[in-house]
């Protein structure tokens, strides 16, 4: 049989370790050293960053610190804060050069870093550099729950790619998001942020707050209505909980994202969203031709709920609820 | 059956099949140069070169992997929540390993890992961990026989800024 290709690697490894004789150390491949470190927290190799430069970057590389909470704050002046606090630590930094926020130094204390609670909203208007050099400090960070705010920012602020950049490339199945974002003027762009929505991850819980109005005005208005059909079923398929705000979707949306909710293997789910009135009497136009029942009219009981569809078949339900101009549609279901 | 390992050294080891089997590497030697634990003439008449392992540690290995042979597959131990793995490195191995003065340990490292064995792997994995848990970056320079290359400003400087972060 012929195993020179055998051999031939072997006298590759050979020589390999031939050239680093000189100490015990540098005998052993980095992903053995890699391996030893990842027997230690982010903590007990915290004397490792001195011993020598090797190790260094191997504990920089290995990152994976933990934190409660870190908190990214645009302060009133020019400011702008990272707090991050650790079990028995915490580190502030505070700075108007947003490339103070992605030296080496701030990237190993982020690199691969847990953080139980994310808290970033603004205080200021944010600027794209800043947005930029945060989504870098924050690209491999992983987190449980996510509150992030922001408030009458300027209309060119790029706030869309900064969410995507904080929702991909990593494991947030488990997690708990909540996107807030606030304006007295139509200061956010809609299509955009649908966008963004319809790229969501799968998370546990979503919860997404979009006010694009003067407090003094009585009607809703088109930007108001950030969830359309495709945002709806999107979300419906990505998240066992999710609260959203006034839709523009369609009675056939509604009804499409419900069938999505009823064969969707997760037996605890609830969505909820807003709709105008016609919306919900398009969807009821769609019952008598599907395998969904319904309630009578308002409810006996006195409760608010204006009209419940059944799925039998997967204990699932829509619920509509009377609320001022707009309609509260629930999907629940439940084992 | 027996299986003839053969070290950088030229030292010629006769080990049980099941034995040669606990490393992947051999394993893979094995089965490229058709030999099979049914095929007699296959195992006379072959010898496996390991060049990456010298004679005293293959002793070593062989004495491990004897006590070892009768090993229920050990699962992949889940990472704890902290992200952290964890290996119970038992008694009588934390026996074996105990007077390996550090550069014996990376030798024997260096061999589990060409040799891919998985358990003696861990175990030294381990126990290298151990010997750096608690120790302050000197003590394990010294320890390990580091010359270090960082100048004595940038670990002030690197000390300044992580000091938050020691427990």
């Amino acid at each position: 049989c012929d195993n020179t290709p055998i051999r031939h690697s072997l006298m590759l490894k050979l020589s390999f370790q031939e050239k680093y004789d000189e100490e015990p150390i540098s005998t052993l491949p980095d992903e053995v050293w890699m391996k030893i470190f990842s027997y230690l927290t982010s903590s007990q190799r915290v004397p490792l960053g001195t011993t020598c430069k090797r190790f260094r970057e191997l504990d920089f590389e290995l990152g994976g610190t933990e934190y409660t909470r870190i908190a990214v704050k645009w302060l009133s002046r020019d400011e702008l804060g990272v707090l991050a606090y650790a079990k028995h630590a915490e580190y502030k930094m505070f700075s108007a050069d947003p490339a103070k926020f992605s030296t080496y130094h701030m990237m190993r204390l982020f690199r691969k870093a847990m953080v139980d609670w994310l808290e970033i909203k603004n205080l200021r208007n944010p600027c794209n550099d800043e947005l930029e050099n945060i989504s870098t400090l924050l690209r491999t960070t992983t987190y449980k729950k996510l509150n992030l705010r922001f408030e009458d920012t300027h209309e060119g602020l790029d706030v869309y790619s900064f969410i995507t950049s904080l929702l991909k490339d990593r494991k947030l199945e488990n997690s708990q998001i909540r996107l807030s974002l606030k304006s007295s003027c139509a200061a956010f762009d809609i299509t955009r942020m649908r966008a963004v929505l319809k790229q969501l991850p799968k998370v546990d819980k979503f919860t997404m707050e979009w006010t694009a109005r003067n407090e003094s005005m009585r009607n809703v208005l088109p930007e108001e209505c950030l969830i359309d059909d495709d945002v709806l079923l999107h979300v419906t398929s990505h998240t066992n909980h999710a609260e959203l705000e006034n839709s523009e979707c369609s009675g056939q949306g509604i009804f499409s994202a419900f069938e999505a909710f009823c064969l969707s293997d997760i037996d605890s789910k609830y969505i909820s969203f807003y709709v105008p009135k016609p919306t919900v009497e398009g969807l009821f136009d769609l019952l008598p031709n599907s395998r969904l029942k319904e309630t009578e009219g308002p409810s006996e009981d006195g409760s608010m709920i204006f009209k419940e569809i059944f799925d039998t078949e997967s204990s699932s339900a829509v619920n509509v609820v009377e609320n001022s101009s707009y309609y509260r549609v629930e999907f629940i279901k439940c084992d | 059956p027996n299986v003839k390992l053969v070290t950088s050294d030229n030292e010629e080891f006769v080990v049980d099949f099941r034995i040669a089997k606990m490393s992947v590497t051999v394993s893979r030697l094995m089965e490229a140069m058709n030999m099979s634990e049914t095929d007699d003439a296959s195992l006379l008449s072959n010898s496996i070169p390991l060049p990456n392992v010298t004679k005293a540690v293959m002793a070593r290995v062989i004495e491990w992997c004897e006590k070892h042979k009768n090993d229920e597959p050990k699962e992949e131990k889940e990472n704890d929540k902290r992200g952290r793995t964890t290996h119970v490195v038992s008694d009588w191995d934390k026996e074996f390993l105990k007077n390996d003065e550090f550069g014996r340990l990376c030798q024997l490292m260096g061999a589990a890992n060409y040799l891919e064995i998985k358990g003696l792997f861990n175990d030294i994995s381990q126990t290298i961990a151990n010997m750096i848990h608690g120790k302050k970056s000197d003590e394990i320079a010294e320890m390990f026989n580091i010359h270090c290359d960082l100048t004595e400003a940038e670990k002030k400087e690197i000390r300044k800024k992580t000091a938050w972060c020691e427990d």
